[in-house]
């Protein structure tokens, strides 16, 4: 059956290594590459190339011509197909097919290849082959005009083939990726078709010599380049993979279609997934369940697109809301006329699901209603200023605050400045440009003349946004009316300043009276003096004694209502206080005050950490008090009558205890001693106040006073004040 | 611009006087009566120049600032009197040669006991110190230590300021 010879095998093995390759190449696109016309074409292609190479490499070792001719009948349609398949994947290739499906198109291709194949395989013409020593038996042509016709055939097709893959390169010239895979392609095909020309057309047809066979051997460029470009630059990539229809069917979009009889006619996975409808349904379930619609009055603007797109018009995006097993969804249609030759056979839909979309977009709606409101109640605007753009943005209650009606201006920086009192504008301009420089949020107060020239006063904060090169893109802020805030505030300021001159006005008064009130006591007092000097007399200068005990108990009453009025009115007066120093002027007073001091011991100890802060009028008003009223109240029977005061201070309180063994008192009378004008005894001395204002005092200084006494043996009072150190 | 009245005082021989001259500005006679006599009677000083008016005292001083044996080594001043205070006298005194405002040695005798006249007291350069009325013997020892101390500042080694 095969005839092997040394120099036939050359010509065999060159026609049919490549037949392998390219059965490989059919088997790795049947198997590895998803389904769609193009990769089906090329694997027919291939398939289509292998048959003919195989074709020729039997004819190179067929031991006779008889032979020959019977292998060329059963592979004749091999190499007549490569053809109209080249051009085929050509149109595919470069998208010109891919739009519709033309049938003209097939016939146009394929029909003259069968023709031509059943016209081969009858011998209409007759076979004539001739024996070579490399290429083994040739066709010789013996120009019928049904085989030139079929040669002329062919190369017009691989031609356009290679032109337009060509072309298509040249078109997509700046899609780096897709040119070099083009470009492959081209070449591939480009090379056998110019080789078979010149082998197998121009050289028996035109030349008159025998032909030589080796286009399919050439076919293996075409092969090299697939294999080069399915490895390298992608053929078949991801938009070349994906079908048509899978990718309608899997889109998350609902497509559907309906027919004229007003049938579902067809739906996507998407569409049957989200109504959980069975598509073998269709047919048999109305439209109108099958479409559940929440009100009428979506039902009816759906039908009336329908009808529109029944008329040939394409409508747009308009709104519906359907009731899926899911709940309501809002969907957003567009739909258009399905025709064909020239008549409408249904109305092709697609729907959007924005549920969710609007139920974002109703959120921010939402959000920005309460922000207005909120705006609104609390008289705050807010605004935007884009500085490049030097446009500004503000809220509407912004405008209401400027006494404008909402974006009923377009106002700009320049604008807002003019409406800034013009003995605010200097400062505010000032404020707004020193921020550019710093980066830094500010805050101003300023006079706006409202548009119909009354004043609004406002409050307003503002931040510099800047870009990743620290320049200033645009200023944001707020603006808050605050000219009730302002108005009380002055009213309070004026207040303030109306009870600050009432009280000093008090104060002059309270020191005239008591000067008043004290300078003819003190004139008593000197004459009582020079009186007791000047006589021997016993009785006079008891008299005398008796007078100036009188005149001390007055002189200290008014005393003690200085110090009442100073504590009752007066700010705390906050200093460092040296305890040791205090009590030494205060006992030293007291000793050159108190006549009867002399039986009396005055002890003090302070232990001291830190600075001790406090009012130090109040501290003295305190400590003078209780240590005369431990010397005034002292034991007259005892030899050693002492007071002794002792201060522990730190940097939280300082505690202060003044320790008697004087009269002590009764713990019935006890509660009662810090009430005002209350008086143990008929023999005490004392206005009754001096406890009351010690208490009150105690109190201003945020302290607590108590007391532990025993009748007869002596008191103590323990005084607690907090450090104000830092206050 | 010596003083020839400014002595220091150490001692006090009986029958002798400690200063030469004391002023007493008060517009209370019986103050100025119980000063005068308490001044007396312990023979503190040999003239005593009583004024009931501020503008008296000052008008004194100005007609005799070229006069330093007629210019007081004490002031007793009050604070609260009509027409001129102590406090304006002090400010009219301030505008009298160096002689007379810095050898006198300023006395405030009050019964004020506003804190604010005691601050403006302690706050005067001149004020020596404030004493409580009425005036006692028992003052004298302190005012005579602050005489020394003044008149240690003024008569130092070089004599004159």
């Amino acid at each position: 059956m095969f005839n092997f010879h040394f120099h036939n095998s050359v010509g065999f093995l060159i026609a049919f290594i490549p037949a392998l390759m390219n059965l490989g190449i059919v088997g790795y696109i049947f198997w590895k590459l998803p389904e769609n016309r193009l990769t089906s074409v090329f694997a027919l292609l291939s398939l289509a190339l292998a048959c003919w190479q195989i074709n020729d490499s039997i004819t190179r070792i067929s031991p006779s011509g008889q032979i020959t001719d019977t292998w060329d009948i059963i592979f004749c349609a091999s190499w007549l197909f490569v053809g109209p398949l080249c051009l085929h994947f050509a149109l595919l290739y470069t998208s010109i097919l891919k739009q519709k499906r033309s049938r003209t198109t097939l016939l146009l291709l394929y029909v003259p290849a069968i023709v031509f194949t059943l016209l081969y395989q009858a011998r209409v013409y007759s076979h004539i082959y001739t024996y070579e020593n490399i290429w083994g038996w040739v066709n010789y042509h013996d120009k019928h005009w049904i085989d030139v016709l079929q040669i002329y055939w062919i190369s017009v097709l691989v031609i356009a083939a290679t032109i337009i893959i060509f072309y298509h390169a040249y078109i997509i010239r700046k899609d780096l990726l897709l040119i070099k895979q083009t470009i492959i392609i081209a070449t591939g095909i480009g090379i056998p078709t110019v080789m078979g020309l010149v082998g197998q057309v121009i050289m028996p047809l035109i030349l008159n010599k025998p032909a030589i066979p080796f286009a399919s051997t050439f076919m293996t460029f075409f092969s090299l380049a697939t294999v080069l470009s399915l490895n390298k630059y992608r053929l078949f990539n991801a938009s070349d993979t994906v079908s048509n229809e899978k990718l309608i069917e899997d889109m998350p979009l609902m497509i559907f279609s309906i027919s004229e009889k007003r049938r579902l006619a067809y739906i996507n996975n998407y569409t049957a997934e989200m109504l959980k409808i069975n598509k073998y349904e269709l047919g048999i379930l109305p439209l109108k369940k099958l479409l559940p619609f929440a009100s009428v009055e979506h039902s009816n603007l759906f039908f009336e697109s329908y009808v529109s797109a029944m008329r040939g018009e394409t409508i747009n995006n308009f709104e519906s809301n359907i009731i899926t097993p899911d709940g309501e969804k809002d969907l957003v249609i567009s739909c258009k006329p399905i025709i064909n030759n020239k008549q409408v056979q249904g109305v092709l839909f697609a729907a959007r699901d924005i549920t969710a979309l609007k139920k974002s977009n109703e959120l921010i709606k939402h959000k920005e209603m309460l922000l207005a409101d909120a705006q609104e109640i609390a008289h705050v605007g807010s605004w935007e200023w884009s500085v490049k753009e030097n446009a500004v943005l503000w809220s509407d209650e912004l405008y209401r605050i400027f006494g404008y009606d909402p974006g009923s201006e377009n106002i700009d920086y320049t604008r807002f400045m003019e409406l800034v009192h013009p003995e605010d504008k200097q400062r505010v301009e000032g404020i707004v440009m020193n921020s550019f420089t710093t980066l830094e949020p500010f805050t101003y107060y300023a006079r706006i003349i409202k548009k119909d020239n009354s004043i609004v006063n406002i409050h307003a904060r503002g931040k510099v946004m800047t870009n990743e090169h620290n320049e200033v893109i645009k200023l944001i802020g707020t603006a808050q009316d605050v000219t009730e805030q302002k108005l009380k505030e002055e009213t309070l300021q004026r207040q303030n300043e109306e009870l600050r001159k009432i009280n000093h006005e008090l104060d002059k008064f309270v020191y005239s009276v008591s000067h008043d009130l004290r300078a003819p006591l003190l004139s008593m007092q000197g004459v009582i003096d020079i009186t007791t000097e000047i006589t021997r007399e016993e009785i006079i200068i008891e008299h005398m004694d008796m007078l100036k005990t009188s005149i001390t108990r007055l002189d200290s009453f008014i005393e003690d209502i200085l110090d009442y009025s100073r504590n009752a009115r007066g700010e705390l007066n906050i200093q460092p206080v040296d305890f040791n120093k205090l009590l030494k002027v205060i006992t030293d007073d007291i000793k050159h005050i108190t006549t009867n001091n002399r039986m009396v011991q005055i002890e003090f100890e302070t232990l001291s950490e830190g600075v001790f802060c406090t009012d130090k009028n109040r501290l003295s008003v305190v400590l003078t008090n209780l240590i005369s009223n431990a010397i005034r109240y002292h034991n007259r029977d005892s030899r050693n009558s002492f007071v002794k005061i002792h201060v522990n201070a730190n940097e939280v309180n300082a505690i202060i205890e003044v320790e008697d063994n004087g009269i002590g008192i009764n713990p019935v009378n006890q509660e009662k001693i810090f009430e005002m004008f209350y008086r143990v005894s008929e023999n005490s001395t004392g206005s009754g106040l001096g406890l009351y204002i010690v208490k009150e005092a105690v109190n201003r200084l945020k302290g607590k006073i108590k007391i532990t006494s025993t009748e007869g043996h002596g008191s103590k009072f323990t005084v607690e004040i907090p450090n104000l150190l830092y206050q | 611009m010596f003083n020839n009245t400014g002595k220091k005082i150490d001692r006090m021989e009986p029958g002798e006087f400690m200063f030469k001259c004391v002023m007493i500005v008060d517009d209370t006679k019986i103050d100025r009566y119980v000063a005068t006599h308490v001044i007396r009677n312990n023979r503190f000083s040999e003239r005593i120049l009583e004024f009931d008016m501020a503008t008296r005292a000052i008008d004194y001083l100005e007609q005799n600032q070229e006069h330093p044996e007629m210019l007081p080594e004490v002031i007793l001043l009050d604070i609260r009197m009509p027409e001129m205070d102590g406090f304006q006298f002090l400010e009219r005194l301030s505008l009298l040669p160096h002689s007379v405002k810095h050898t006198c040695c300023i006395v405030m005798l009050s019964s004020s006991l506003d804190p604010l006249d005691l601050n403006r007291a302690e706050n005067s350069l001149v004020v020596k110190k404030f004493l409580n009325k009425p005036l006692r013997k028992e003052n004298f020892e302190e005012i005579v230590t602050l005489y020394n101390n003044l008149y240690a500042v003024t008569h130092n080694e070089k004599g004159i300021i």
